[in-house]
């Protein structure tokens, strides 16, 4: 399901007009990374946390010429679903 | 700054940004994310654009065992929900550590750890190669000089002197000859012996030949290449002239840096990733060695790995 039909089958779900779904998508993505950029665990009740972790930097090899690197600490997004989500699925 | 929001308090600041009450867009909220769970099961991948992509993963059974009491348990198998960001929101949180970027770790820093990961035999050799071969190549003269006393001097000599010596030899040996006619059994005595020097010496540098033979490139080019610089600082295309070029290259080849042995289980790919830092420069290993087939090369195969210099466009 691709951004198209998600966007449209929320538009039918909810019976709200595609300008306004449009608006709190973009509302809801942007106050979701905000969240998120300050390390906030954003938890969506029967759905799951989002949550920022830290990655620690670490050496890898490259198995076919040796060559090590060196990858740099980075912070990603983890999800991690809900028990509820967990059980529907 | 670890703290955590709410479904109910992002909707507020939704609510905040948009202007739409807070009513409805908790209620969209709640729509939103059941969508998305609904999609999954419907098609067990939903992308939402600056979000990211939710996916159905399947586990399939395995065995494990508890930690606590040692049995074999069975794990048995089932779906997960998997979560990718998109690249935005990935970047935007990732943000403070976006300077950083993945380094290839330096030479001098990682020679330990490599000669330990890979054969310690490998890693040396390019390098050693060029240097101790000359150095190595006047220790073996001194062991044959110590038995004949009257030249050692000319012997720790290359061709030309080598000739020298066999010129100053032979008139020694013819001299002794018209002489021997009354002449006492030492002078026959001290023919046999230089005799014997000179056999000795040829044989000498004949076999020092066979070896100079195979390193002569490491030998010869490198201190020409170097006096061309300090002479006349010639630019690197008139160096270039000197060698077989690279049609459309980036890079003139301008001398020699060393000479590479083929080890077994050892490609040009390799050599050329190893000792030019980038595979896709193998092909001025091939023009400089004028090597045919680029697939075949026989271990112990001497490969010469050219000095490259950057064309400026």
């Amino acid at each position: 399901m691709n951004n198209k039909e998600f966007l449209s089958s929320v538009m039918r779900k909810g019976q709200f007009p595609s300008r306004v779904v449009n608006q709190q998508v973009a509302a809801l993505v942007s106050e979701l990374t905000a969240a998120l950029e300050d390390e906030q665990t954003v938890s969506i009740s029967s759905f799951g946390n989002f949550e920022v972790k830290k990655r620690l930097e670490r050496v890898i090899v490259n198995p076919t010429t040796g060559q090590r690197m060196l990858v740099p600490p980075k912070l990603v997004v983890a999800f991690k679903p809900s028990q509820i989500l967990k059980s529907k699925i | 700054m670890e703290q955590k929001i709410s479904q109910l308090e992002l909707a507020a600041k939704m609510a905040k940004r948009t202007g739409i009450t807070k009513q409805d867009t908790e209620n969209f909220v709640r729509i939103f994310f059941e969508t998305i769970r609904e999609g999954l099961m419907q098609d067990k991948l939903v992308k939402v654009k600056g979000l990211g992509t939710f996916k159905l993963i399947e586990v399939s059974d395995r065995e494990s065992v508890d930690v606590n009491t040692g049995e074999r348990i069975r794990i048995e198998g089932h779906t997960k929900v998997t979560f990718t960001p998109d690249a935005s929101l990935r970047d935007q949180v990732n943000r403070p550590f976006s300077e950083f970027e993945t380094t290839v770790l330096a030479d001098t820093t990682s020679q330990e750890e490599m000669e330990r990961i890979e054969t310690p035999v490998q890693k040396p050799e390019p390098k050693s190669e060029p240097k101790p071969e000359p150095k190595t190549e006047p220790k073996p003269e001194p062991k044959p000089e110590p038995k004949p006393d009257p030249k050692p001097v000319q012997k720790p000599a290359q061709p030309e002197k080598e000739k020298k010596a066999a010129e100053q030899k032979a008139p020694v040996v013819a001299a002794p000859v018209q002489q021997s006619e009354g002449s006492s059994w030492l002078k026959w005595l001290l023919v046999i012996v230089l005799l014997c020097v000179v056999g000795g010496v040829c044989y000498y540098f004949g076999t020092q030949r066979g070896a100079m033979e195979v390193t002569e490139p490491a030998v010869d080019d490198e201190p020409v290449v170097e006096e061309e610089v300090i002479v006349a600082e010639p630019t690197p295309e008139e160096l270039a002239k000197n060698y077989p070029q690279v049609e459309g290259g980036d890079y003139w080849i301008v001398g020699e840096v060393c000479v590479h042995e083929m080890q077994v289980g050892e490609g040009l790919l390799k050599i050329a990733r190893k000792e030019l830092g980038n595979s896709d420069l193998m092909e001025y290993i091939v023009v400089f060695n004028n090597i045919e087939n680029p697939d075949i090369i026989p271990p112990g195969a001497q490969i010469r790995i050219p000095r490259m210099v950057r064309k400026n466009k």
